[in-house]
């Protein structure tokens, strides 16, 4: 395990964002971090505007990539990791494109890393979980696009064991919160309001909660909010704001039951020695408290590795550590064969 | 045609009868409110198509593509979700054009309505959900 500085990059979807990380066997340093978030775009339209998002992939990179060399220029890095998929073509190819270039002029190695390795990378960023870290590990992936527990029986043997037939927990948080009129993004808004809110005020479903499966499924909750709603959007204005707070608290209830739940027992099917929680929906401090507990009090001795709250959205952090644990185990791309994955499964 | 949806096995029916009359290169335009059941009837159109996999949500992805098998010339299924997407124009970040030209490519896009004339030079079938509000059940017109 040579130590390494590792250029990141990643554009996969909404944001970009590059990064170098220093990692040899007893250290692990994130020295310059950049990402250019386009939330504020996104929160006047209620949604991404991806063209936007893809043109400006393209001066972003440039700009991020420049200053995280620096004076040094290429003597910044020892190795570059790009996030190769899953994503958006379009989007993936602007980062892609430009590690490739900087693999040619500088003839160092590069990587393509899967955007969700990354994710479980993005705990192993922490140096508590780094002192930790035993595998088998269970990993918890939630964000607006991703629902999946992942077995990870080493670096790189990774498998996974359940994931949503339909919406991520994400999502159902963004479209249940636009049903009941909430602003873009619609989970820290559902958090805010249900902290007010009477989490058993609805009676909300637990999808596939009794189904033996490890998989989940969100999008029924959307109906479910619906017609909870619809009575009190013509009832007056005071006891309105009461419900919409009790709605938030029963609906984050909810999927937070069921995500608690389903990574339990897959804690106790692959009698795993810590458990991972990683991706934008980990902010959800109900979430990390109810998982927290649960670990501890279902089982003992089984470690609970949440990400830091900075690593938890798309960044090129999580990409370079992702990147170290491909290149530690020699694997590398040929830059001139390297192209987007826009389907790659972990 | 018209349909009424009150069990989910209903949209196998549904499913069935737009790909009697899909053929590669057209597209299935999905139109309807939140929770309407647009990835669910695209779930069932993936499944009478052959597709090993059942599609997920792309609202974040904003596309997916699934490799299928079972109709003679239709081989692969792209899932596209405009919901994100505020203007016709920024989708041409899916490079659409590009994914057309793959033979034996048919499109389903739910919010096809935000992609405004986007798919207007493409053959297409047109598919809106209603959900009663009697019952809960979905009126789905094909056109």
């Amino acid at each position: 395990m040579k130590a390494l500085r590792i250029l990141g990059i990643e554009t996969s979807c909404d944001e970009t964002a590059v990064s170098i990380l220093y990692a040899s066997k007893t250290k692990v340093i994130v020295e310059q971090d950049f990402v250019s978030s386009q939330v504020p775009i996104h929160q006047k339209y209620g949604g991404v505007v991806p063209e936007v998002a893809a043109r400006s992939h393209v001066p972003e990179t440039v700009s991020l990539i420049t200053q995280a060399l620096g004076k040094k220029g290429m003597k910044a890095f020892d190795a570059i990791a790009v996030t190769s998929g899953p994503g958006l073509a379009t989007a993936l190819r602007v980062g892609i494109e430009a590690a490739r270039v900087l693999a040619w002029l500088s003839g160092k190695p590069i990587v393509g890393v899967n955007h969700l390795e990354g994710h479980l990378a993005s705990a192993w960023l922490n140096v508590e979980n780094r002192k930790l870290w035993k595998f088998p590990l269970l990993a918890l992936i939630v964000s607006g696009g991703h629902t999946e527990l992942v077995l990870m029986k080493h670096f790189g043997k990774y498998r996974i064991v359940g994931q949503t037939r339909d919406d991520a927990a994400g999502e159902a948080f963004d479209k249940t919160a636009k049903l009941m009129g909430l602003p873009y993004p619609g989970g820290p808004q559902i958090a805010k309001l249900a902290l007010q809110g009477d989490a058993k005020a609805f009676d909300l479903p637990r999808p596939m909660m009794k189904d033996p499966s490890l998989d989940f499924s969100f999008s029924g909750l959307k109906t479910a909010v619906r017609i909870a709603w619809e009575p009190w959007m013509k009832g007056p204005v005071e006891r309105r704001d009461q419900a919409k707070r009790d709605l938030a608290a029963s609906l984050q209830q909810a999927i937070v039951d069921v995500l608690v739940d389903k990574t339990s027992r897959a804690t106790k099917k692959y009698k795993v020695k810590g458990v991972l929680l990683v991706g934008g929906v980990s902010a959800n401090q109900l979430l990390r408290e109810t998982l927290g507990k649960a670990l501890v009090e279902q089982f003992p001795g089984v470690a609970f590795l949440p990400s830091d709250r900075k690593y938890i959205t798309d960044n090129a952090a999580m990409i370079a550590a992702a990147g170290a644990w491909n290149l530690w185990r020699r694997k590398t791309d040929d830059w001139r064969k390297m192209d987007a994955k826009p389907e790659w499964n972990l | 045609m018209k349909f009424i949806v009150s069990r989910i096995e209903d949209w196998d029916v549904v499913a069935k009868a737009i790909v009697e009359q899909l053929k590669p290169g057209m597209a299935v335009r999905l139109t309807g409110p939140l929770g309407a059941g647009k990835t669910t009837l695209v779930q069932a159109l993936a499944k009478v198509l052959g597709a090993k996999s059942v599609p997920r949500s792309p609202t974040f992805s904003l596309m997916r593509t699934y490799q299928v098998g079972k109709r003679i010339g239709i081989k692969r299924l792209i899932h596209i979700d405009a919901y994100r997407l505020e203007s016709a124009s920024d989708a041409h970040a899916l490079g659409l054009d590009e994914e057309l030209a793959e033979a034996g490519t048919v499109l389903a896009v739910e919010w096809a309505e935000k992609l405004g004339s986007l798919l207007n030079a493409i053959p297409s079938i047109s598919v809106h959900i209603e959900t009663d509000p009697n019952d809960g059940a979905r009126r789905v017109s094909v056109t």
